[in-house]
């Protein structure tokens, strides 16, 4: 099948994991894969961005289909459910609220920045700022902290269901395709009203 | 044999609308996916894909998600 300009959008995924590690940030490019999947899905384009351009998810399938790393073997029975599903959702947003309202702090002056990234929402990594460290307020960097621990946390996730399951098994939990597809199913729902 | 897929579970991720090399299948407005019972044939490319792996080969042309779709 002829290749297109989007099947290697999986370079950008796996390069933003390495320029988080050179300099944090270069987390910030991570808000386009939250920010461009919720617009295409709130402008009627569904799953589009799932479909065709998440890298992540083309980074899952080359490492698992290709470099042949995944079992293969069907998921356990209840993560494709709407429970696992949404509760994972709402499990993922508290965790993300609870970095935004920590990048709150450090921008009312309530705490000062904390370096480092947090694995798992419970490992701390310690990671420095090493230079360009003060041409943005402080908060921008405690975001970057945060957001980068956020991708890098599911990454590993995807990576280990990956591994045990189907390469793409991160597709069925992952909160933004549960947002996009609750999205184009609520727009269908109001469509049908009209 | 055709595919069928089971729309409840489906999150329209579009790993078998990729798989499929005839193209018969398509995502129903990123809600779920959907199979052109004309062009499948069976070859199961796609229930080897679906990480939740809801597409089963039934006999047949009934599909479950026929009547969903208008």
């Amino acid at each position: 099948m002829k290749k297109r300009w989007y099947d290697y959008l999986y370079i950008f995924s796996a390069l933003y994991l390495f320029l988080g590690l050179f300099h944090i940030l270069f987390a910030w490019l991570g808000v386009i894969c939250f920010i461009t999947p919720l617009l295409i899905s709130i402008f009627g384009g569904g799953k589009t961005y799932c479909n065709k351009y998440c890298g992540r998810g083309q980074l899952f399938e080359l490492l698992g289909k290709k470099k042949k790393l995944s079992r293969n073997k069907p998921m356990p029975r209840f993560m494709t459910t709407k429970w696992f599903r949404y509760g994972f959702l709402i499990f993922f947003m508290i965790m993300f609220l609870n970095m935004i309202f920590a990048t709150y702090l450090v921008f009312s002056g309530a705490s000062s920045l904390k370096e480092g990234i947090k694995l798992l929402w419970t490992f701390r990594i310690p990671m420095k700022v090493y230079f360009a460290k003060n041409i943005f307020p402080a908060w921008v960097y405690q975001f970057a902290f945060g957001f980068y621990s956020v991708m890098l946390t599911s990454t590993l996730l995807g990576i280990i269901t990956m591994l045990l399951y189907k390469p793409r098994s991160w597709c069925v939990y992952c909160p933004m395709g549960t947002m996009t597809h609750g999205i184009s199913i609520l727009k269908e729902k109001t469509h049908k009203k009209e | 044999m055709k595919a069928q897929v089971d729309t409840d579970i489906c999150v329209a991720c579009g790993c078998c609308a990729k798989a499929c090399r005839r193209n018969a299948i398509q995502i129903h407005k990123g809600i779920y996916a959907v199979v052109d019972v004309e062009k499948c044939t069976g070859c199961g490319l796609c229930q080897r894909e679906c990480p939740a792996s809801i597409i089963t080969l039934v006999d047949g042309r009934a599909l479950a998600n026929e009547k969903k779709v208008v």
